[in-house]
């Protein structure tokens, strides 16, 4: 047993070992002289080996990027929660466009979202005219949180533009945020529309219109959108802000 | 040397923001190369950097002069920080990037001599070894790799790989000790 136990000194020393791994060996290593000689004896003998190495020189901005992370955040610890308080009420501030009429939960999503997304060659299904789906004017706010699982967004067509689209929790509360790059300009009133489709019927998820570089982004909540079967999210250009059903091409799209 | 080390890191207890920057200073490329030869990855290595000296300014790994050289133990931590990142960034694929490819130029002359006190004698060292202990090392140091993976790589039973990593390591310091003839060694 103890023997076993002293086969796992190179995976501790490595950080291979599980944390419950850990525990134990750390354990053994208390009572076992020769573990404890032999990983002295290691951390001697490659004390120098670091300066085998070539020097390779940082990125630029490297040490105001390091230094500033580490001072900001202390400062941010001390002040955590007014400051927390402070975002809380800026984001209330965000601009207002549209709210959902279904909202959706960002587990069932989260899920798919996980598994690598693959570009759509066909989106026939936009060419329908679904009834079904009557989604009020509502709000949205425009702010971006912690990322996490992401789809690409291309143009089934090919071109430039690309995007993501990923679901984040924020303050416990799903939210799709869908990010844009190189859209072409848009002009009066048109605007991007997100979509998410189920069975082919779109339900609007977001509108949003790009910079000067084409660049845009969008957030959506989602809350009460759980027990549908999503199967691809797509951008169109909108004649308007509020079209109920797509009535221009996709630009970006991806399966779910 | 480590005098002046020890002294900044009393500093950098009582919260003293040049003392950390004047060690940020000191071993920046150290920590970055050294970073950057484990993991091969420029980001990655900055994150290292930084985790290391997150680590000193939060005072969540301790320092005395009985663990011996502050250098030393300052590339232990960035070791440890970049097996952790290493083993993350696994799970989840990562995308290598080289946005630059200054390591692919010629390191110059000054950046030869960069560590060269500390690195002639054992860079000499290595030389020597054969290129199955040059390897053990690697595997073992570098790469961090796990005990069963240094025994795939070098079709070695598990059990014989700790006594070929005691060997190459044992046989490095004797070259070592050569080549300082005697010599009191830097500390």
């Amino acid at each position: 047993m103890s023997e076993k136990r002293c086969d796992m000194l190179i995976d501790y020393f490595n950080g291979q070992l599980t944390d419950e791994e850990e525990k134990q060996f750390e354990e053994h290593l208390e009572t076992c002289e020769s573990c404890q000689a032999e990983l002295d004896e290691w951390r001697s003998l490659t004390e120098d080996l670091p300066y085998l190495s070539e020097p390779v020189e940082p990125e630029s901005g490297m040490k105001d990027r390091v230094l500033s992370s580490i001072f900001d955040e202390e400062e941010q610890e001390e002040t955590g929660n007014e400051q927390k308080n402070i975002e809380r009420e800026q984001k209330k501030e965000e601009p207002v466009l549209f709210q959902p009429k279904k909202k959706r939960n960002w587990a069932v999503w989260g899920l798919a979202a996980a598994l690598t997304a693959s570009l759509i060659g066909n989106a026939a299904f936009l060419t329908q005219t679904p009834e079904t789906v009557a989604p009020e004017p509502s709000e949205e706010e425009v702010v971006i949180d912690n990322l996490q699982q992401a789809l690409t967004l291309q143009n089934p067509e090919g071109g430039e533009a690309n995007g993501r689209a990923s679901m984040v929790a924020n303050d416990g509360e799903a939210q799709l945020v869908v990010q844009a790059e190189q859209l072409d300009a848009l002009s009066g009133d048109e605007a991007y529309q997100v979509w998410l489709l189920e069975e082919g019927e779109p339900v609007r998820a977001g509108t949003f219109v790009p910079n000067e570089e084409g660049t845009g982004a969008v957030t959506y909540p989602m809350e009460g959108l759980q027990d549908r079967n999503w199967e691809t999210l797509a951008i169109t250009k909108e004649p308007g802000p509020d079209s109920e059903t797509p009535q221009g091409d996709i630009v970006l799209a991806s399966e779910i | 040397m480590s005098i002046q080390d020890e002294e900044l890191y009393r500093r950098v207890l009582h919260k003293d923001k040049d003392a950390l920057e004047s060690l940020y200073d000191k071993y920046e490329k150290l920590l970055f190369s050294f970073s950057y030869k484990m993991t091969n990855n420029r980001e990655l290595s900055e994150e290292v950097v930084q985790d290391v000296f997150m680590k000193l300014w939060t005072q969540k790994g301790t320092y005395d002069s009985s663990k011996g050289k502050f250098s030393s133990w300052l590339l232990t931590i960035a070791r440890n920080a970049a097996i952790d990142l290493m083993r993350k960034k696994k799970e989840t694929p990562y995308e290598l990037e080289e946005r630059d490819a200054l390591q692919a130029n010629e390191p110059s002359i000054e950046e030869m001599y960069e560590w060269k006190e500390e690195a002639t004698v054992v860079r000499q060292a290595m030389t020597v070894l054969k290129e199955e202990q040059q390897r053990v090392i690697r595997l073992f140091y570098f790469d961090a790799k796990s005990h069963r993976e240094i025994a795939e790589r070098l079709e070695l039973p598990l059990g014989t790989v700790k006594g070929r990593i005691r060997m190459a390591l044992k046989h490095l310091q004797t070259e070592m000790i050569r080549r300082e003839g005697g010599e009191e060694r830097h500390e």
